[in-house]
């Protein structure tokens, strides 16, 4: 059984995705053992701007240039910028089709795996594992679940999930996929907030109607929950492959900010802006040995 | 042995409570292997009973020594007669506000492991378990037992009859109870869930009625509205203003995006209309 890590990178006008991937392949070789290859799915011209970062990071490439229509996305850097810029976030649902390996591990480029837990999804009996409840690390938001809305279904976060190549994953897929392309009756089907297209969401809503659309329990990640560092937060330095210290916003006043140190524990960093301040400490820090 | 569920139907103003009765009657037929259902009347009540019910109650029982619930709006009082009333060997009482929804058949023999078995636990519209105690201030304030009482399994026994005479005390005597056991926060009106809870606590019998661990038999989607799980400021006191909810020709009930599987106690007493009960006799015949 092949397995394999990927990562989506694909390049805006605000972020550099595709240095961000590296920089989250590096740690993630650093610190899981037991995979194949770690393999990155970006376009032509996100590869052709990176090329010589990309080859030294990742195993494989697979190039995909389908069509990725608008999808605007407020991002934020701290409480101090706050920026609008297009989400290429549509591609995810290809990933059963792109993947070339009998097991996939899938983590967004701004996942930073810094222990070897999930060295323990391979040969797993499930055959889809994605994780609904988080940590905010800056403890701003109290609930560990987050729904679509206050009615409606729990939110599984699509940063970091696993699947094998199997019937219901294929299901899954597909219908993620379908509600991709009819995602306004979807949206207005589950009460979803915002106008941003999420995998998040979309994953949340076919899981549901997957499993009957009865309250049910996905198999998690072998972690019970994400550490999530939202955009409000930023990083003040990084030590090593397994040791990140933050600057948390405060939960009572969030232009003040708390120093945390994540050591052998993974975290979502979702402040692009400051994954793009400390790149060339995270890349060193992932680089092969 | 003989097995069925018991539910006390007694008009009140525009309340329909025998109505309510023939569509849970209605839905236990199409649900349930054992979907007996004795329904308890007064004898205004009675008089509405019509061809209709008795195809599908399968016993009508008058209320005995009297109507306890006479004169009040909310007629709980005669909720300590069960075991005097049902016909069956083991019972389960239910409200007639409820619904079933899938079989729960195989809970039966699991409840038969006690004498009496209080439900402890129920279930949000997305069925996760009920947290809040926004209804329920005296029973932390006093550390009652946490019982749901119209999901209450019994069947004819010592303790059985010892619980029910307890709850018939408490009921009957209730200013004094109340007085002695349970002034303070929350409230002060007499509730079955109450009155069960304290007799539980006097007698002493928590661990022969209750089951703290087990969080899925018996349980049921209670649908009062401040322990959804939503916010307070985002839901209306009434549900059905807030969630939108249906009955499906295959008689699914779907509240929100969620298929409910459980029995389901939809409390807003509207809910429950012609449309509906036309759909659970057409899923009949």
């Amino acid at each position: 059984m092949s397995k394999g890590i990927i990562i989506f990178a694909q390049n805006n006008e605000y972020v550099n995705y595709a240095e961000q991937a590296c920089a989250c392949a590096g740690y993630a070789r650093k610190n899981l053992s037991l995979f194949d290859e770690i393999c990155l799915i970006t376009n032509t011209e996100t590869l052709k701007s990176n090329k010589k970062l990309i080859n030294k990071y990742f195993d494989n490439v697979i190039i995909s240039d389908s069509f990725q229509p608008d999808n605007i996305r407020l991002f934020k850097d701290t409480t101090h910028i706050t920026e609008y810029a297009s989400f290429k976030n549509m591609g995810r649902s290809e990933v059963y089709e792109l993947s070339p390996y009998d097991e996939t591990l899938v983590i967004d480029a701004d996942y930073f795996i810094m222990n070897n837990v999930l060295d323990q999804v391979w040969d797993s009996e499930n055959d889809v594992m994605i994780n609904c409840k988080y940590r905010d690390v800056s403890e701003r938001h109290k609930e560990n679940i987050e729904y679509l809305d206050n009615f409606s279904i729990p939110m599984y976060w699509a940063t970091v999930f696993y699947f094998k190549k199997s019937d219901f994953a294929e299901n899954l897929f597909t219908l993620i996929s379908h509600i991709k392309y009819n995602y306004k009756y979807y949206y207005y089907l589950y009460n979803c907030s915002g106008n941003l297209f999420r995998n998040d969401f979309a994953f949340s809503m076919a899981l549901h109607i997957l499993n009957g659309s009865v309250a049910f329990d996905v198999p998690s990640l072998p972690f019970n929950y994400l550490n999530n560092s939202f955009d409000l937060d930023d990083i003040y330095r990084v030590n090593s492959h397994n040791d990140i210290i933050m600057y948390c916003a405060d939960a009572e006043r969030i232009t003040n900010h708390l120093l945390s140190r994540f050591k052998n524990v993974d975290i979502h960093i979702m402040n692009k802006k400051a994954i793009a301040r400390c790149i060339n400490d995270l890349l060193a820090n992932g680089e092969k040995v | 042995m003989s097995k069925g569920y018991i539910t006390i139907a007694q008009n009140s103003g525009d309340i329909d409570y025998l109505e309510m009765s023939y569509a849970l009657a209605l839905s236990l037929k199409a649900t349930q292997e054992n979907s007996n259902l004795c329904v308890c009347v007064d004898e205004e009540t009675k008089k509405l009973i019509t061809a209709k019910h008795k195809k599908v109650f399968d016993s009508i029982v008058d209320i005995p020594w009297n109507d306890d619930a006479k004169g009040d709006k909310w007629k709980i009082h005669n909720k300590w007669k069960y075991p005097h009333m049902t016909p069956y060997d083991e019972t389960i009482i239910l409200d007639s506000d409820m619904i079933f929804t899938e079989s729960v058949d195989y809970w039966w023999d699991y409840l038969a492991k006690k004498d009496v078995w209080c439900c402890t636990n129920v279930k949000t519209f997305r069925n996760e378990d009920v947290t809040s105690d926004y209804y329920r201030k005296k029973f932390t304030q006093l550390n009652l037992p946490n019982v749901y009482s119209n999901f209450t399994y019994f069947k004819k026994s010592e303790l059985t009859f010892e619980f029910f005479r307890m709850v018939e005390l408490v009921m009957t005597h209730w200013n004094v109870y109340f007085d002695k056991f349970l002034k303070g926060v929350g409230q002060n009106w007499m509730s079955a869930d109450v009155a069960y809870a304290l007799a539980i606590q006097l007698l002493d019998i928590e661990a022969e009625t209750c089951d703290y661990d087990i969080k899925d038999v018996p349980t049921f989607v209670h649908m009062k509205s401040m322990i959804q799980n939503v916010p307070s400021n985002q839901i209306d006191s009434d549900w059905t203003k807030s969630i939108t909810s249906e009955l499906g020709d295959d008689l699914q009930v779907k509240i929100g995006n969620f298929t409910q599987t459980l029995p389901v106690h939809y409390v807003e007493k509207n809910w429950m209309d012609e449309n509906k009960i036309k759909q659970l006799e057409d899923a009949l015949t």
